[in-house]
């Protein structure tokens, strides 16, 4: 046989027979420069089928040779054939897991479900079938159940691979073609964890980060905005490319919520000059500037999926802007607290670029955006006028409570 | 017997009994062809793959009825009395081999499996749609009588189509037509009291909810559908105030997701959105726009085609509610100051003042 692979053969089952789950960790670690060398090695060797004889639990004889069989054959195959040998071995995982002390398999299987998650997005990108995503969901879900059902001591539990797998199962679960929610429902249940000591921080930031864009894709923009800013803070600052990736969707969540970011925040970390452009016309109370940009650079944020709902969510934010820089200006004799609907009329004509909004139309604005408490006045029909609150007629939009509904 | 009808009247009920019981050729045939199809799935059990354990084994059944009705049934319905009045020849209770039209049968654990002989051929399926529409629809153009009859037949026309998994363009083109019949039926039956919308409303977010998947597959196959863009509007707007149709059309293609009909919808989609609207998850209608005003004008709009408008009509009543929650949150009470009820009128699109 193959003195390398003899070697392997060797450490594995070692590491198998004597449940070295830190061994087994580097065995099975993907990193390409590892797989494609170890597949070099192996492809000359036609005789390591023979190592499933060295191994006495049949579950695990099946799912290390599953496993070498894709590192074996990782270069030669389709990515759609590579994404089928891995969700093979997910099952077989999730088989071996079910016994009861195999807590030792976490690091496994963390690495096979992060293999799973990439190998889907490349047999998407080759042969452009979504369902690749479900069968990935399908067994990430699988895996989960396994792992959340675990009732060990906590720092041998297999709980401990929860958060990194729910995280995954989020990730993908916002590429199938069902609604998120029919694979985020069991995933939600790991934020239970997120404050165990056992769980590697590496796995709580990712999970906060795809549960906050699993809430932006549900529209629940505040709970969004909690988990990406947690996610946010706790990525270290040398991960500057992740932390680059979280605050374009922490930017979306914010803005909507009514914060907007500093110039040096974007500075630092070199955000495209849209945002800019977002934040400066939102200041502006512009809104056909706004709308404008953001349909320029479509491509861009519908690629994040957060296209629709900037386009949607800050229109209101923007009149309100508008409404509370005119309510600002110096109108001579008048109260201060008053505004003439002509004023605001003139205002959102010029914030939408819309020489044909009527009164009707900025009643309803105004109706809509006092019913949400994000300006406290009250409208006078016949006298045609906004009677501001004299304390605080626009509050800081982070201090609104939802709105209840009725 | 009732003694108190007329001679005559009596009579002709007397014969409608006699037609009715005494049909023995009627009955004969029946059980003839209730022989006959035992024997038969007895004979394609033996021959086919119909009972084996994994789907890749599995045979595709395909249908080869020619009729727009499988004589089975008819005979069956007939011997039964369940002939819809479309279906009989006139002044008679008698079906018309023409004109009669297979129901929608309900999927039940207890049910036999269709046999080919009771499955149309897309070219029937395609033939049977021809006739609801040009003969059914085109005598009753107020919907008021035929509306149940040509829902159920569609459905059924539909069903035919999943059984045998055909997934082809001419899925396609009926699906369309179907999905349709269901928008108009939704606007001109509107207000109808003998009419359930909410039923329509299923049965048109099935029969899109299909079109989406057909579309889909052709799409990967590279073929394109002509009408792709208009029903994807039309499955935005039949799930306003559902942020998954926003999930579903930020992932469309872009000619798709650009295409004017679409960005219609989608405006009509973000206008409608509600902080005040019940809904499942607190926290979603964080600065919704809720503007009922731009709403109803986007809907009134050149830019609107028909049908798109005739769905968001549907959702009318909600988005006043809506509407008027947040005015009556502005607006504090004036006496002698009232709120003019022909502006109200007038900016929620009511025909009248009395509406």
């Amino acid at each position: 046989m193959n003195p390398v692979l003899q070697a392997f053969v060797t450490s594995a089952n070692h590491a198998f027979t004597h449940e070295d789950g830190a061994t087994l960790g580097k065995l099975f670690v993907f990193t390409p420069s590892t797989v494609s060398e170890l597949s070099r090695r192996i492809s000359a060797s036609d005789d390591f089928d023979q190592y499933t004889s060295y191994i006495t639990d049949p579950v695990h004889a099946q799912t290390t040779h599953v496993y070498l069989t894709y590192v074996r054959d990782s270069q030669f195959v389709s990515a759609e054939t590579g994404h089928g040998q891995l969700c093979r071995l997910a099952e077989l995982l999730t088989v071996a897991l079910t016994a009861a002390n195999n807590g030792w398999l976490v690091q496994v299987v963390r690495a096979v479900a992060l293999a799973l998650c990439v190998q889907a997005q490349w047999a998407f990108a080759s042969t452009g079938d979504a369902a690749v995503y479900t069968q990935t969901a399908t067994r990430l879900l699988q895996l989960l159940i396994v792992a959340l059902g675990d009732t060990g001591p906590e720092h041998a539990s297999k709980k401990r691979v929860a958060v990194a797998v729910a995280g995954l199962l989020l990730r993908v679960s916002l590429r199938t073609s069902a609604a998120p929610g029919a694979y985020a429902g069991k995933a939600l249940e790991a934020r239970s964890l997120l404050d165990s000591s056992s769980v590697a921080r590496r796995d709580k930031v990712s999970f906060m980060y795809w549960l906050g864009r699993y809430y932006l894709v549900c529209y629940n923009i505040d709970a969004a905005r909690i988990q990406l800013d947690r996610a946010f803070s706790m990525c270290p600052a040398w991960h500057y490319h992740n932390k680059r990736i979280i605050l374009r969707y922490l930017f979306v969540a914010n803005m909507i919520c009514g914060r907007l970011p500093s110039h040096e925040l974007l500075e630092k970390y070199d955000m495209e000059g849209v945002y800019y452009q977002l934040v400066a016309c939102f200041r502006a109370g512009d809104l056909a500037g706004f709308q404008n940009v953001l349909v320029d650079h479509m491509d861009m944020f519908r690629k994040q999926g957060n296209f629709l709902v900037l386009l949607e969510r800050t229109k209101m934010l923007i009149y309100r802007t508008a409404l509370r820089r005119i309510s600002l200006v110096d109108r001579g004799e008048e109260r201060a607290n008053v505004v003439q609907y002509r004023d605001v009329l003139t205002a959102f004509r010029v914030s939408a670029q819309n020489p044909d909004m009527d009164v009707f139309e900025m009643e309803g604005i105004l109706a809509s955006l006092i019913s949400q408490k994000l300006v406290l006045a009250f409208l006078f029909h016949h006298q045609k006028l906004v009677n501001l609150s004299r304390k605080t007629p626009f509050p800081v939009i982070s201090q609104i409570g939802k709105v209840k509904p009725r | 017997m009732n003694t108190d009808r007329p001679a005559a009247e009596e009579e002709r009920l007397k014969a409608l009994r006699r037609e009715r019981f005494n049909n023995t050729e009627g009955e004969r045939r029946y059980q003839q062809l209730v022989a006959q199809r035992a024997q038969r799935r007895q004979q394609l059990m033996s021959q086919s793959n119909v009972h084996k354990g994994t789907l890749s084994e599995a045979a595709k059944i395909v249908g080869t009825c020619t009729l727009m009705c499988p004589e089975f049934e008819r005979e069956e319905r007939q011997l039964k009395n369940n002939i819809a009045q479309p279906e009989m020849f006139p002044g008679t209770r008698q079906a018309d081999p023409a004109r009669t039209v297979k129901t929608f049968h309900r999927s039940a654990a207890g049910n036999e499996e269709p046999l080919p002989e009771d499955l149309r051929t897309p070219e029937t399926l395609q033939r049977t749609l021809d006739h609801l529409v040009n003969v059914v629809i085109a005598a009753d153009q107020e919907l008021r009588s035929c509306h149940g009859f040509v829902r159920d037949r569609t459905r059924s026309i539909r069903q035919d189509f999943t059984i045998q998994n055909i997934r082809d363009s001419t899925t396609v083109a009926v699906c369309e037509r179907i999905a349709r019949f269901h928008i108009v039926s939704l606007h001109i039956l509107c207000g109808n009291k003998d009419f359930a919308e909410h039923q329509d409303m299923e049965q048109l977010r099935n029969t899109l909810k299909t079109l989406i998947e057909l579309y889909d597959d052709h799409r990967k196959a590279r073929v394109v559908c002509a009408n792709e863009a208009e029903f994807y509007a039309y499955y935005i707007v039949s799930h306003l105030r559902d942020p998954d149709a926003k999930r579903v059309a930020e992932r469309l293609p872009r000619h798709i997701f650009t295409a004017p009909i679409v960005q219609q919808a989608l405006k009509l989609h973000m206008l409608s959105e509600s902080s005040t609207a019940p809904r499942r998850d607190t926290g979603t209608g964080w600065a919704a726009q809720n503007l009922g005003v731009q709403f109803f004008r986007t809907v009134a709009a050149p830019a609107t085609p028909l049908l798109l408008a005739c769905l968001a009509e549907y959702y009318f009543p909600s988005i006043r509610r809506s509407a008027l929650r947040s005015m009556c949150d502005a607006f504090p009470y004036q006496e002698g100051k009232e709120y003019p009820v022909t502006d109200f009128a007038e900016m929620l699109a009511f025909d009248s003042v009395d509406e």
